[in-house]
């Protein structure tokens, strides 16, 4: 078997896809459960005008989690632009603000570590972003057998564990840690 | 053969999902060692002053009027309240600790507490209307109270001492700062274990 057609293997397809669903469902759940939290962070990022802030708060969580419900539903067709699109505006906005070298700024990613925006956090959703065309790409002509199921089940634990892993590792790193102690 | 290929896959995937968990427990624990040892000490509630102890006496210039005089005999109870501009979970508090003060102005005075470049926090100041408050940049006094993460607050009684003290990530947490000091317990957690 080459490697290429590997990549378009059912079997990572479904596996990719139910990671980032996973992924995006509960984001967006820690964002409806404090929203002002999000809302604050949404202003922190300093890309929208004031009046526009406390209606894309609400939104965007509503948008993370109806890209999640994509991810597990329907990965194929026009639908997968919602993923795509949902990743995209979030790794824009980290990217502007570590351009403009805003790096104390928290991500507001979900979840409990809180890594700050930086160029690793930007490689990271660029990762997301390939797993989502990944998942969009999947070529669904190889009937699948009782095995495959359990390869995606472990796959899908396998990516989402490294996600969390690689998250704390992000939010570990010392240098973002040093610089202004109290932020 | 099949078979054994199958029974090999399976192996390997558990094998690497416990490595996986491993990996995140691993990652979990250096950052509990980051906060121990990083520069503003630990979050933990048993270092820095404890409560009941007398807070160290600071006198710190103020951005937004005269000297603070942080300790020490105070004719009111002192709020001490660590932000940053950079915090979603201090912009999400401020208003809660805005209705605090007022609602309790008769017993206590608020102070805010940050460190860093000094004209961006003027900035914040005049953004999130904090004129009405002392605020003051020292990194020291963030070294004395052991801040780690934010936003933290530290309540301290006219005597001078530290009733109570703790990460703050609500109003329920805010108030039961309060709670603690009135009932003269480091916190609530300790008042339910004194009673249990």
């Amino acid at each position: 078997m080459d490697a290429l057609p590997m990549l378009f293997d059912p079997v990572l397809g479904h596996g990719c896809a139910a990671a980032l669903a996973i992924l995006l469902l509960s984001s967006a759940w820690h964002k409806l459960a404090d929203l002002a939290v999000f809302r604050a962070t949404v202003e922190l990022y300093g890309l929208l005008p004031a009046a526009a802030v406390g209606a894309f708060a609400g939104l965007f969580p509503l948008l993370e989690a109806a890209a999640g419900a994509v991810l597990l539903l329907r990965p194929d067709g026009p639908w997968m632009l919602l993923p795509l699109a949902v990743l995209g505006l979030s790794t824009a906005a980290i990217l502007i603000n570590v351009l403009r070298g805003r790096t104390r700024l928290e991500c507001g990613c979900g979840g409990d570590s809180q890594p700050r925006l930086s160029w690793a956090l930007v490689a990271r959703n660029v990762a997301l972003l390939g797993g989502v065309l990944v998942a969009a790409a999947a070529d669904s002509g190889r009937p699948l057998v009782w095995v495959d199921f359990l390869t995606v089940a472990a796959l899908t634990l396998a990516l989402a564990g490294l996600y969390a892993a690689l998250n704390q590792l992000l939010a570990n790193r010392p240098e973002s840690m040093q610089t202004g102690s109290l932020s | 053969m099949t078979e054994a290929l199958i029974v090999s896959n399976v192996l390997q995937w558990l094998v690497l999902l416990a490595l996986v968990v491993g990996l995140f427990a691993l990652a979990r624990q250096i950052g509990v060692l980051f906060e121990r040892i990083a520069p503003m000490g630990a979050l933990m509630l048993d270092t820095g002053p404890k409560a009941g102890e007398a807070a160290p006496v600071f006198t710190l210039p103020s951005l937004t009027g005269p000297e603070v005089r942080l300790g020490g005999s105070q004719s009111h109870s002192t709020l001490l309240f660590f932000v940053s501009p950079t915090c979603p979970v201090c912009k999400k508090l401020l208003p809660i600790v805005k209705s605090a003060s007022r609602n309790e102005a008769a017993w206590l005075r608020v102070v805010l507490a940050s460190d860093g470049e000094e004209p961006e926090h003027r900035a914040f100041v005049g953004k999130a209307g904090l004129g009405g408050f002392p605020y003051v940049l020292s990194q020291e006094l963030g070294m004395a109270y052991r801040i780690a993460k934010l936003p933290y607050a530290v309540l301290i009684d006219e005597r001078g001492r530290v009733s109570a003290k703790g990460l703050v990530n609500s109003r329920e947490q805010l108030e039961s700062l309060f709670t603690a000091k009135e009932l003269t317990v480091a916190s609530v957690q300790d008042y339910l274990e004194q009673k249990a």
